[in-house]
């Protein structure tokens, strides 16, 4: 599809098959025994002497933290390509839209799991600590993302400025992940980077953290499928309350004009009011309260 | 077992199901708001 096709209908894909297409299925499937694996897994691995049991998060907290990456990466790609001319695309920006949605679930879970992590090991909550704050500052640059999509206007501005603002947040990723090496920090190294032969962590955990990283994937993509099947959904009906809309008016404007002849035809000269009361301009009666794009 | 361990778990487990829940359960709304001929 190209820019210059702006009819509402025309950037209306079909929807995805429901959830019980034999692909989800067998996503969803999956994700939920990876993830009953990693639970299961998790809470069975020995105490170190470090941090005693407590590194048990690490079956957890690296994960979510990676599908957020994930996530907003996604975003950020899909942004990029409603951007670019030659791929330019309604189905960009929904996966841009879907994918933001399901980062900030895993976003908030990292900072969750690490706060819960924090607490027993560092003695605190919160720290203003670089990981923390760049985490924190990229869960509120796609809180102010989703926001950006609300506000109100044209169908393909939205997606331009949103694709845009996804660009800028998603600057803040790299900047997250490095912030161990570039700042001396109380959050310790990489953990992605244990996941080299070099590690001096037990293998146990190694594991574990990658049956966590794959559960964690295959969640993002099982929610991602279902997320962009909502968003085509949301559009369709937005689509179909416009057709409502304008079916009214023009139903209104009849009842007007028919009006007017059968008083012009009892000798008044007044039109009186629609059936709704409402100027047909003021887009009353709207079903979904939106007026249509002008 | 820690109770900062179970919490992180719990935590994840619970979040995870409702929002999965939430998305699903929008879409089927969705659905059922469209005219059948509309319907995927």
């Amino acid at each position: 599809m190209t820019a210059t096709d702006r009819s509402p209908a025309a950037t209306i894909s079909p929807a995805p098959a429901g959830i019980g297409s034999p692909a989800t299925l067998l996503l969803g499937a999956a994700a939920l025994l990876s993830l009953a694996i990693t639970v299961i897994a998790g809470l069975g691995l020995p105490a170190t002497e470090e941090q005693g049991p407590y590194a048990r998060l690490i079956a957890v907290h690296p994960p979510v933290a990676w599908a957020a990456y994930l996530a907003f990466g996604v975003t950020a790609v899909a942004s990029a390509a409603y951007l670019w001319r030659r791929t330019r695309s309604r189905t960009w920006d929904r996966v841009a839209a879907a994918s933001a949605e399901i980062g900030i679930v895993f976003c908030a879970l990292a900072l969750a799991t690490g706060s819960i992590w924090g607490r027993p090991t560092w003695g605190v909550w919160w720290t203003w600590d670089a990981r923390l704050t760049t985490t924190a500052l990229l869960l509120a640059l796609f809180l102010g993302y989703l926001a950006l999509r609300r506000v109100a206007g044209d169908v393909d501005t939205r997606a331009r400025r949103s694709a845009i603002a996804a660009l800028i947040a998603a600057a803040d990723i790299p900047i997250v992940h490095f912030s161990v090496d570039w700042w001396r920090t109380l959050h310790q190294g990489r953990s992605l980077a244990q996941l080299t032969p070099q590690s001096d962590l037990d293998g146990s955990y190694i594991t574990v953290m990658l049956v966590g990283l794959v559960a964690m994937t295959l969640t993002y993509g099982w929610l991602l499928v279902h997320r962009y099947r909502v968003e085509v959904l949301e559009e369709r009906l937005e689509v179909e309350g416009l057709d409502l809309a304008l079916e009214q008016r023009r139903a209104e404007a009849g009842s007007g004009e028919s009006h007017l002849h059968r008083s012009a035809a009892t000798g008044r000269d007044e039109p009186g009011e629609t059936a709704t009361g409402s100027s047909p301009a003021d887009g009353v009666g709207h079903p979904l309260g939106v007026r249509s794009p002008s | 077992m820690s109770g900062y361990v179970i919490a992180g778990y719990g935590i994840t487990v619970v979040t995870l199901a409702a929002y999965s829940l939430r998305v699903v359960l929008r879409g089927r709304a969705l659905v059922r708001a469209l005219p059948p001929e509309q319907r995927p």
